[in-house]
């Protein structure tokens, strides 16, 4: 058996990697921390989630903040959409404890592959065309624009399909309460495909509502006693650390050349997950 | 004023991450808290007890390892709640109702969430 020492400092490096991975491949650092403390630690799978999703809301709040400052964040869409994901989060986080360990490795898997499609599909590349805003996007004034930097000019953009993208988002919150992940790639689905924004401001928007979304299962699962603080300690500084090396180096790689690198890593850990869940592995 | 949020989350991720460092390096230094974890097993076959307050605090100002750790999830968990209450300010210096409304709503179920009445 490992001394409590050794175990801190290789949970700390291995968090260090699921960190950098996760914001490499664009998925963020929470994704590969459940599988990694449940495949690689033995870890309980809800003492796994605790943990992570701790970790989640350290990484996407240091990142929200620069993505608030270049202007991307659509606030007011972020916001709105908010109501739809902290509930959904509660809603999650509630449910988790009454939902069998296997069926949340089975859930996790099937979430984590569905996760690399829009990874694969690069949807929504270039800017939505002919956007009309619905009632509620007027009502509210969620039309918005962004200086866009590989465009070297501002972007005015409009926002449709507020009902179905609240709907989505609820969902989403969900997925994030019940498996401790930040779900942005569900989040980001949601106002690619139903609410039609530009990629780059729903990434942005994404990334500025994760850290709201998993502070509101977060205490939930804090006072249940699912956050084992001699776990979630090394794996929130080392997802942290990650995450912030992994931000630096994206400006240095290309983005498709890393994604094709880690993306069978991703469907591996997927199917492994999918694998426990179904009692085979 | 979305410069000055932005400050709020880098600013309160920072510290929680120096707190949740230090209760790791006082484990380290120290040993573990009376009736703590003493192995690898122990640490991950804990077993599921809830979480107390006035425990998390007391234990922390006594310098138990456990509970500073604890207070650092805790205002690591505080950051977005935090970023929500300003945006509120933010949105009533704009006069816009609505705005103020929906965020409100949002704050309050993070505070529902956090002392755990939803």
């Amino acid at each position: 058996m490992l001394g409590v020492e050794l175990f801190f400092v290789v949970v700390f490096a291995a968090s260090v990697a699921a960190g950098l991975v996760g914001s490499l491949v664009g998925l963020g650092g929470g994704i590969f921390i459940v599988p990694l403390l449940t495949i690689g630690f033995g870890v309980d799978i809800r003492l796994a989630i605790g943990a992570s999703i701790v970790s989640v809301i350290a990484t996407s709040s240091g990142a929200a903040a620069a993505y608030v400052r270049d202007h991307l964040t659509n606030i007011r869409v972020g916001m709105l959409l908010e109501l739809a994901t902290t509930t959904g989060a509660v809603t999650g986080a509630y449910v988790a404890a009454y939902i069998n360990a296997k069926i949340l490795f089975y859930l996790f898997g099937v979430i984590l592959l569905l996760s690399i499609l829009p990874l694969v599909k690069k949807l929504g590349e270039e800017l939505p065309q002919n956007v009309r805003n619905d009632a509620i996007a007027d009502r509210l004034r969620l039309a918005s624009g962004y200086p866009d930097r590989s465009l070297g000019r501002w972007v005015t953009y409009g926002v449709t399909g507020v009902p179905r993208g609240f709907g989505m988002m609820y969902l989403a919150g969900v997925v994030s309460g019940l498996l401790g992940i930040g779900s942005g790639a569900l989040k980001v689905l949601a106002m690619d495909t139903a609410m039609r924004l530009p990629m780059k401001v729903s990434s942005a928007t994404s990334n500025f509502m994760i850290g709201v979304t998993a502070a509101a299962s977060a205490g939930i699962y804090f006072w249940r006693g699912d956050v084992v603080a001699l776990i979630a300690a090394p794996v929130a500084l080392g997802v942290l650390v990650g995450a912030t090396l992994g931000a630096r180096l994206l400006v240095r790689f290309n983005n498709t050349t890393v994604r094709l690198i880690f993306l069978p890593v991703v469907a591996v850990v997927s199917l492994e997950m999918l694998l426990r869940g179904l009692g085979v592995a | 004023m979305e410069i000055w949020i932005s400050h709020v989350l880098r600013f309160g991720v920072v510290a929680a991450a120096v707190v949740i460092l230090l209760g790791l390096l006082v484990y380290v230094a120290v040993g573990p808290p009376s009736g703590g974890p003493t192995s690898v097993h122990q640490i991950l076959h804990s077993s599921e007890t809830s979480v107390r307050p006035g425990g998390v605090f007391h234990g922390a100002i006594g310098g138990d390892s456990i509970a500073l750790i604890q207070v650092g999830v805790l205002a690591l968990i505080l950051t977005p709640i935090t970023r929500v209450a300003m945006s509120i300010v933010l949105f009533s210096s704009e006069r816009d109702g609505v705005f103020v409304l929906i965020t409100s709503v949002v704050l309050a179920v993070l505070v529902l969430g956090l002392i755990g009445l939803v």
